[in-house]
C-alpha cells in the first residue's frame, strides 16, 4: 500500500465554523444582503463564480480542515501550548505521542545550538464543502449581560456595548471532505537537519524511545542512516523507521478518530455520517474519481479488522558508507556555519 | 511529450504580508527557519513572490510527486534541484479556480480567510511562563555557576538540596528571609554571577530591596525564549488544476516509485486526477507556468 485515500461525509445542523466580518466586502456580490456592520458572524464559505453571471458569486458553506482535525483529536492532544518546549521531558513525551507523529508539530527554539523541531502533518485533509441545497440566512440575536455605556468608561473612549448582533444560520446540512494519509511521512522519523525536517534531537533518542514504547509497546527501532529509494540525491538521512505494526496502529487510530468526528457548538453540530477508504497500490488507477474498490467503514471493529501491507520508501544504508557519503554535506555545513560567524563578526565591528 | 498528467490541488494555503501598492513586506513576528536553526531570519527581511504559485513551487511539488527531495526556495539547502523536473515545471500549465473577488481601485485580489494558523502572527501571545529549575539552569548556562548558586541557596535556606523543592516555593521562602540575608543573596548574584545578574529580578530583588518578582527576565532571554507560533490571522486558500506533460518513463516512475500525491504551498493536497492525451487537453483558463511572473516583494 502506497497511501490511503479517505472520503468523509458529514451531516449536521447549523453553522459550526465562522469567519471574520471581512466577508461583508465579498458577500455584496452574492444573494445574501450583507451590511457594513461589524457585529455579524458569517459562516466560513467556499466562493466560486456563478456559472450564468460572471459578475455574481455563489458560495457553499464549509468547515475548515483545521476545525475538523482539532475536534477529531482534541481529547488526545496533550498540548497546544509551545511552553512545553521549556522542559525536555514534557517536550519529548509530547512529540513521541502517536498523535503528534501523525499531526506534526513545530517548536522553534531560540536557545543557542538548538535546532527547531518540526514535523509535517501526515493527514492531508481538505475543507468539508457543502453538498446539499441548504440555504443560509442572517438572523438577529441578542446577548444577555450588563451593558457598558459611555458613563461607565473613561472619557477618552466612546464605545457603547451592543447587545444585539447578527449571525448566519442554516438548517440541516451535509458536507463532504477528502483526505489522504501520507505513509511516506508517517513511516520515517528524521533526526537530521540536512533535509530541513529535524523531528527530534538524536541526543534525546533514548528518552524519545522510552516514551514511544508506552504508546507502541512493540516499537524497537534504532537510529540509522536511510536513503530515499530511487532518489538521485545520494545523501543518507539520520532517523528511524516505524515497523508495519506500528504504522498500522497509527493509521487505524486516525481512521477511528475521523469516524468519531463530532463538532459541537451551543446551537449547532456536525458529525461523520460515512467514512470510506481506498487502498492505493497503483497511483494512477486508484484515484479519488475512480468509483471502484472503496471500503465503507461503519465501526471500530471493522477498522480493527483491517490489515495494511505498507510499502517502505526508504532503504537502510551501512553506517560506514553513510559517513563517506555525508562527508561533502558535513563540509558544506561547516563552511555555512563559518560564513554565518564571519558575517556576525563583521556586523559587530 | 506523449501525454498530459492532470493534477488537482485544494486548500493550498499562503501566508503572506505585504502592501499591495508599494509591494513592501509588512513586519510580522514570524521567522523563516534556517535548517541548522542558527540563522533564523524575520519573514519581512526576505523577498517573496508576488504571484501565489510560481515555477519554483510547482517544481518542488513535482520533485515530491516523482519521489525526489524538494529544495527550499527561501532557505539554505545542501543539495540542488533536479533540472529535469525544473524544466517539466516550466512546461506545465496552471489554473487557479479560486476567484479574485476583492475589488480595489487599482485591481483585484483574492479573499483572505481568517483562520487559526501556526505562524508567529502579530497578535500571537502566550501566558506568563512560571520558571522551574530547567529554565533556571538553561538561563545560567554554566554548570559551575549553577552549582555555586544552588549551594548559596542551600546555605541561606538551610536545606541539603534546594533543587528538590519547587523553584517558585524557593522564591517565596527567599522573600520571607530577614533583609540582611536577602542582601547577602543580592551581593552574591551581583559579584559572583556576572552576566546573569537579572536572576535577582526573579526573586524580586532590586538594589537589595524587595519588588514584585519578574519572571520574564529569564523566561524570555535567548536561552529560554520560545517563538509563539500560534495565532489567528488571514490566509489565502487556493484550489485549482495543474497539467504536466509526461512521457512513458514518467508514467512508469509514477506507478512504481511515487506515493501518488504531493503538497503545494502550505498543506495543499495535490492528487492525480487522470492521464489524458494532448488532444483532449483544453487550455482554457490555464496559464503556462514559465510565463508566470517571478516578481518579488521589497524587503522592509
Amino acid at each position: 500500500m502506497k497511501n490511503l485515500l479517505v472520503k468523509l461525509d458529514l451531516n449536521g445542523h447549523g453553522v459550526v465554523n465562522y469567519d471574520s466580518s471581512d466577508q461583508k466586502y465579498v458577500l455584496k456580490k452574492t444573494y445574501i444582503n450583507s451590511s457594513d456592520r461589524n457585529n455579524v458572524l458569517y459562516a466560513k464559505k467556499a466562493f466560486f463564480v456563478n456559472e450564468e453571471d460572471e459578475n455574481k458569486l455563489d458560495f457553499k458553506l464549509k468547515i475548515s480542515h483545521d476545525c475538523m482535525l482539532k475536534n477529531a483529536f482534541k481529547d488526545e492532544m496533550i498540548s497546544r501550548n509551545p511552553n512545553i518546549a521549556h522542559n525536555d521531558y514534557v517536550l519529548y513525551s509530547h512529540i513521541s505521542n502517536p498523535i503528534a507523529i501523525a499531526l506534526g508539530y513545530l517548536f522553534p527554539l531560540k536557545k543557542a545550538n538548538a535546532n527547531t523541531l518540526k514535523r509535517t502533518n501526515s493527514i492531508m485533509l481538505t475543507d468539508a464543502i457543502q453538498t446539499c441545497n441548504a440555504k443560509s440566512f442572517v438572523d438577529l440575536f441578542s446577548k444577555s449581560g450588563e451593558k457598558t455605556t459611555d458613563d461607565d468608561q473613561d472619557k477618552t473612549t466612546k464605545l457603547n456595548d451592543n447587545t444585539l448582533y447578527y449571525k448566519e444560520r442554516v438548517g440541516d446540512i451535509k458536507y463532504s471532505a477528502k483526505a489522504m494519509i501520507d505513509l511516506m511521512n508517517l513511516q520515517f522519523i528524521s533526526a537530521d537537519y540536512v533535509f530541513d525536517r529535524y523531528n527530534l534531537n538524536p541526543d534525546f533518542f533514548e528518552l524519545y524511545k522510552e516514551n514511544l514504547k508506552k504508546h507502541l509497546p512493540t516499537f524497537d527501532g534504532e537510529l540509522g542512516y536511510y536513503q530515499l529509494k530511487n532518489s538521485l540525491i545520494n545523501i543518507p538521512e539520520l532517523g528511524f523507521l516505524l515497523s508495519k505494526d506500528n504504522i498500522n496502529h497509527i493509521v487505524k487510530m486516525i481512521l477511528k478518530k475521523l469516524l468519531a468526528l463530532t463538532i459541537r457548538r451551543k446551537d449547532s453540530y456536525a458529525t461523520t455520517e460515512l467514512l470510506k477508504i481506498k487502498i492505493v497500490n497503483d497511483t494512477i488507477e486508484d484515484t479519488f474519481d475512480d468509483p471502484n474498490n472503496w471500503i465503507t467503514l461503519k465501526s471500530n471493529d471493522q477498522i480493527d479488522a483491517l490489515d495494511f501491507d505498507i510499502d517502505y520508501f526508504y532503504d537502510l544504508v551501512d553506517m560506514e558508507e553513510a559517513k563517506k557519503l555525508r562527508i561533502n554535506v558535513e563540509e558544506e555545513v561547516n563552511k555555512y556555519k563559518k560564513s554565518l560567524k564571519d558575517s556576525k563578526k563583521k556586523k559587530n565591528e | 511529450m506523449n501525454k498530459i498528467l492532470l493534477l488537482e490541488f485544494s486548500n493550498a494555503r499562503l501566508f503572506r504580508k505585504y502592501n499591495r501598492k508599494t509591494k513592501k513586506n509588512i513586519y510580522t513576528k514570524d521567522k523563516i527557519f534556517c535548517p541548522l536553526g542558527i540563522n533564523n531570519i524575520n519573514r519581512d527581511q526576505v523577498s517573496h513572490f508576488i504571484e501565489p504559485i510560481t515555477k519554483y513551487q510547482i517544481s518542488n511539488m513535482l520533485h515530491v510527486l516523482f519521489n525526489e527531495r524538494p529544495v527550499p526556495t527561501l532557505r539554505k539547502s545542501f543539495y540542488t534541484r533536479n533540472e529535469y523536473y525544473v524544466n517539466k515545471a516550466n512546461e506545465s500549465y496552471l489554473k487557479i479556480n479560486t476567484p479574485k473577488i476583492r475589488k480595489f481601485k487599482d485591481g483585484e485580489d483574492f479573499y483572505y480567510e481568517k483562520q487559526h494558523i501556526k505562524k508567529a502572527v502579530f497578535n500571537a501571545w502566550n501566558g506568563e511562563v512560571k520558571p522551574d529549575w530547567f529554565i533556571v539552569k538553561r538561563y545560567i548556562d554554566n554548570n559551575d555557576m549553577f552549582i555555586n548558586f544552588t549551594s548559596k541557596l542551600n546555605e541561606l535556606l538551610k536545606v541539603n538540596d534546594v533543587t528538590k523543592l519547587i523553584f517558585l516555593d524557593v522564591v517565596q521562602q527567599i522573600r520571607e528571609l530577614p533583609s540582611n540575608l536577602i542582601f547577602e543573596l543580592y551581593n552574591f548574584i551581583t559579584k559572583k554571577m556576572l552576566g546573569k545578574v537579572t536572576i535577582a529580578y526573579v526573586f524580586g530583588i532590586k538594589n537589595g530591596n524587595l519588588i514584585n518578582p519578574g519572571f520574564s527576565k529569564i523566561t524570555c532571554n535567548m536561552n529560554n525564549g520560545i517563538t509563539i507560533n500560534n495565532g489567528i490571522d488571514t490566509v489565502l486558500n487556493l484550489d485549482g488544476e495543474i497539467a504536466v506533460p509526461v512521457n512513458d518513463n514518467d508514467i512508469f516512475n509514477l506507478k512504481n516509485n511515487s506515493k501518488g500525491f504531493a503538497k503545494l504551498l502550505d498543506g495543499g493536497l495535490v492528487c492525480i486526477k487522470s492521464i489524458i492525451s494532448p488532444y483532449e487537453f483544453n487550455e482554457y483558463g490555464f496559464v503556462k507556468v514559465s510565463e508566470i511572473s517571478t516578481e518579488k516583494t521589497v524587503t522592509s
